[in-house]
């Protein structure tokens, strides 16, 4: 029998505020497990200091399977790590963020239903919890549902990267990688666009947490003091972006428009 | 038949929970009827309980009126609180003095208090301390004035967890209100921003009464609005209409998540979940606060709403088609640059051959006195007015936004302050995905003789993320390669634009020779920069001649200290060049004390009037040495020689004027395109 579910903990940084992160992780794998559900064990650590490889080399991790890239770009070490992947679908967890118990277990419900329904999806927990050093609670709405609103994207990111989704998905539209020095950032932001504008559906799974830490150093913190921007996409275009939600993809929409202009001229 | 009213109350109240309803009683799944109406109809009347937090077999039993009144026990519950104002949190976005029966203190009730609340998994033991203590001492404060209305409206729980400064200082929360609370705007329970209830709702200011008070005795029935972005207020209708929404369908929409979303973290699998998370990591507890005010974005905050209305109109007036080219100025009235804007964008369409390539945005202020300078079919967009109620910040980051989704190949600056602003956070990402370039002029002098301005402050910053920097005088180009000391591909990027002539005026007639006092022409702004003052001083010591000054003040009023000598004439403003009576001039004066390439020196300069002026930045472009009488600045000796010479042998003067007249007509619409192309071209 194939693997459900690979769950990829992605750190740099993170020390022991990885430790309530892999306790969280694991009630929830534990939860999934006994919902029937197989899952794989990543950890990906990238350029990972020297506490944070510590870390992550106690026993707690006997189980994870450790793989050690140089990217510097959280972003592309998703893509190496979504390479290795062996689950039917992928979770990545932020180490320094927590789930809740019912994330995987509920996501993978969403997922099946929408297959048997032949619908590509990409889940998404309903609320993201700020903590720490900054407090803030966000609802993240299904793209079908009457309050989402895809202009919303000129101004944030309705979603994130802890989202689960098929491997085809991370496989077919990799992440871009980073680019700070040019003041790009939120490739997650630009993931989530892309993916939407090409026919999967962005959702979320009803009564799930992501627990998202906020500290000196985080990777949105820097984003915002360096008040990156996403690339400049054609998907966010005057003439597309009211489609990029819509149930066909925007390419295939656009270019229907455009061969239907022509026609008329 | 249901009463809406009814239904309607019934719908808002967080004592009815549809979905645990659905889950006890699972046959009103199968009934046409939602299970408000459900309960309305039958379930009251069966004795069945709304929701877990109300025990409707409780109520009836300590309310027998209700039996006899409602026959439902929650409607009466909810009638009673509207009718006699107790614990009212529940019209609005309250939950927590909602009333649990079996929270309800006995000396609470007798001290006509209803400071009630629901035990539900926020509350960890320390907080439910907290919350008794807290309500035992409201409870023992002297009543007067508005405190039992506050007492009864204040959501404690909600309110402690927000305003953790009075939990530290252990003040007795209503008082506290009362004495600054109120004044510093503090929300009695979530969703409803006292502070922008009255900025909104002139009736609600007007009453004097408390903007909570007011909101549920009068508001909630009249319909206002308790944020920017529930229905009845202008920016909400203003998003729904421009996005072509259903307002009332959406403000439902939300009303029933965020109804739905507070249920669920108060009991049920979601509250679970927080409540484990906290058990693993105790920072994620002190979130609660924020929790309750969580929704749907942008439904949830005033400035997200503003930037999407405002990109909506912003791609209306675009009509949601891309550009080639972004034109920014301030504004479109009388002034240099929105002149030059127009030829900018009018040359741009000849080398895109059509003018609906083109967008102008103006990002200072509304008016477009001037559409003629521009192509005809160019698209023109209001950013001023679609910004209006924006953070600086967020104005800047739609602006840079909008302009990205028009996908241009080329972006042109000509003055705009906003975007000025916007290229120091984002020209470098700018800069990635369109060639950017930005128009300069004269760099200003301030009070203190220091030279400021664009070329100044903003040429170094920003060089790095131009295509090319448009200058409109060598003089201008001169100056900036000298200090930055820009050898050859910085002396490329800084590219000198000849402005071309607006129109090749007719040669003025001269004067004729008979009787009649001599007369010199001067036009401009009454500001610092044009010297009225060295005008005065040069009138005064041609004392025969009569001058006569078109113009008025505009950026300081300097002027108006002066004294007018009686030689001088104001003739107010001209509407059109062509106006000026210039077959009575017999030379003109032009004064600055610092400048560019002006334009009114152009237009002067093709109609054959001999030009005294100030020879200073790019007027030196325009004044030649054998075809006008250029002037430093502070030598009136000189402009005084200079007239006395035209006016004694003005057949010789108007040969050299002619000259000029020749020579100025280099400046045509072809060159300034085939300049812009090159430009284009680095």
């Amino acid at each position: 029998m194939g693997i459900d579910l690979t769950v990829v903990v992605t750190a740099h940084d993170e020390g022991i505020i990885a430790g309530p992160t892999m306790r969280s992780v694991e009630a929830a794998i534990g939860r999934a497990k006994h919902e029937g559900r197989t899952v794989e064990r990543l950890i990906g650590l990238d350029n990972p200091t020297d506490e944070c490889f510590s870390f992550f080399s106690e026993s707690f991790t006997d189980e994870w399977a450790i793989h050690r890239h140089s990217f510097k770009d959280p972003f592309l070490l998703r893509n190496a790590m979504a390479s290795i992947a062996s689950g039917r679908w992928i979770a990545f967890v932020d180490a320094d963020d927590l789930v809740s118990e019912n994330w995987f277990f509920r996501a993978m419900s969403v997922l099946a239903a929408a297959e048997d329904n032949g619908n590509k999806v990409i889940v998404h927990p309903e609320l993201n919890w700020i903590f720490d050093e900054s407090h803030g609670v966000f609802s993240k709405p299904d793209q079908e549902d009457i309050l989402f609103n895809p202009y919303y994207f000129y101004t944030a990111n309705y979603y994130d990267m802890m989202s689960v989704y098929p491997l085809a998905a991370i496989l077919d539209i990799p992440y871009d990688s980073r680019d700070i020095a040019n003041g790009f950032g939120y490739q997650d932001w630009q993931w989530n666009i892309q993916t939407m504008a090409r026919g999967w559906k962005h959702t979320i799974a009803r009564d799930t947490v992501i627990f998202k830490r906020r500290r000196q150093g985080s990777v949105s913190v820097v984003n915002n003091q360096n008040k990156a921007i996403i690339r400049s996409l054609d998907e966010m275009a005057i003439d597309r972006v009211s489609l990029i939600s819509s149930s066909v993809s925007v390419d295939d929409n656009y270019a229907m428009n455009h061969v239907n202009k022509d026609d008329l001229s | 038949m249901i009463d809406p009213s009814d239904l309607a109350l019934i719908k808002e109240s967080q004592l009815f929970d549809a979905e645990w309803y659905l889950s006890q009683y699972p046959e009103v799944t199968y009934l046409d009827m939602s299970p408000e109406e459900h309960y309305l109809t039958f379930g009251a009347r069966l004795g069945r309980d709304p929701s877990p937090l109300f025990s409707t077999k409780m109520y009836l039993s300590s309310n027998p009126d209700a039996n006899e009144a409602e026959g439902n026990a929650l409607l009466h519950f909810l009638k009673s609180r509207l009718l006699n104002g107790r614990g009212r949190t529940g019209v609005g976005q309250g939950i927590a003095s909602e009333g649990l029966q079996q929270e309800r203190t006995r000396e609470s009730e007798s001290a006509n208090f209803n400071l009630t609340y629901r035990d539900d998994v926020k509350f960890r033991p320390g907080f439910r301390r907290l919350i008794r203590a807290t309500r035992q001492q409201i409870i023992s404060e002297t009543v007067s004035g508005d405190y039992e209305t506050i007492a009864n409206l204040i959501d404690l729980p909600q309110y402690l967890l927000r305003y953790g400064d009075l939990v530290r200082a252990s003040v007795n929360p209503v008082a506290h209100y009362l004495n600054n609370g109120r004044r510093e705007g503090r929300r009695l329970w979530p969703g409803f921003d006292p502070k922008w209830y009255l900025a909104n709702n002139a009736g609600a200011r007007e009453s004097g009464l408390d903007p909570h008070v007011h909101y549920l005795e009068r508001g909630h029935a009249e319909g206002l609005p308790m944020s920017a972005w529930t229905l009845g207020s202008k920016l909400f209708g203003d998003y729904c209409r421009s996005f072509g929404l259903e307002a009332e369908q959406i403000d439902a929409a939300r009303r029933e998540y965020q109804t739905s979303l507070r249920a669920r973290l108060d009991r049920g699998e979601l509250a679970e979940m927080v409540s484990k998370a906290t058990e693993i990591e105790p920072l994620i507890g002190q979130g609660w606060a924020a929790a309750m005010e969580a929704g749907v974005s942008p439904l949830r905050s005033e400035v997200v709403l503003r930037v999407m209305t405002a990109m909506r109109a912003m791609h209306d007036e675009a009509q949601f088609r891309r550009a080639k080219a972004v034109v920014l100025i301030p504004w479109c009235h009388l002034g240099g640059a929105a002149r030059v804007a127009g030829y900018l964008a009018s040359a741009l369409s000849e080398i895109y051959g059509r003018g609906d390539d083109i967008v102008v945005v103006r990002t200072e202020t509304s008016e477009l006195d001037y559409p003629e300078w521009f192509p005809s079919n160019a698209r023109h967009v209001d950013l001023a007015s679609a910004a209006e109620g924006l953070p600086e910040e967020w104005k800047l980051r739609l602006l840079i936004e909008f302009v990205r989704s028009l996908r241009p190949t080329a972006v042109f600056n000509v003055n705009s302050r906003s975007f000025w602003e916007a290229l120091l956070i984002w020209g470098r990402p700018l800069s990635k995905a369109t060639d950017i370039y930005s128009y300069m002029f004269c760099a200003d002098v301030d009070i203190y003789g220091n030279s400021v301005g664009y070329p100044i402050r903003r040429f170094h910053q920003t060089f790095a993320h131009h295509r090319a920097i448009l200058v409109d005088s060598d003089y201008l180009k001169n100056d900036l390669v000298r200090r930055f000391n820009l050898h050859e591909a910085g002396q490329r990027k800084v590219v000198k634009m000849a402005t071309p002539l607006e129109a090749i005026h007719s040669v003025a007639m001269t004067p004729g020779n008979g009787e009649r006092r001599r007369q010199i022409f001067w036009a401009g702004r009454f500001d610092r920069q044009k010297r009225v003052d060295l005008v005065y001083r040069i009138a005064t010591m041609l004392p025969d001649l009569e001058f006569r000054m078109w113009g008025k003040p505009v950026l300081d009023r300097s002027s108006e200290k002066l004294r007018v000598p009686p030689n001088v004439r104001h003739e107010g403003i001209y509407s059109a060049f062509s106006d000026l009576p210039l077959h009575e001039c017999d030379a003109w004066l032009y004064t600055s004390e610092w400048d560019g390439v002006p334009n009114i020196l152009l237009d002067i300069a093709t109609t054959g009037v001999p030009i005294v002026g100030t020879a200073v930045g790019g007027t030196s472009e325009v004044l030649h040495e054998d075809a006008s009488w250029p002037i430093r600045v502070e030598d009136v000796d000189g402009y005084v020689n200079a007239i006395r010479s035209i006016l004694s042998d003005p057949v010789a003067a108007r040969e050299r004027a002619l000259r000029l007249r020749g020579r100025i007509q280099e400046r045509t619409a072809d060159r300034y395109r085939e300049a812009l192309s090159r430009a284009m071209e680095v």
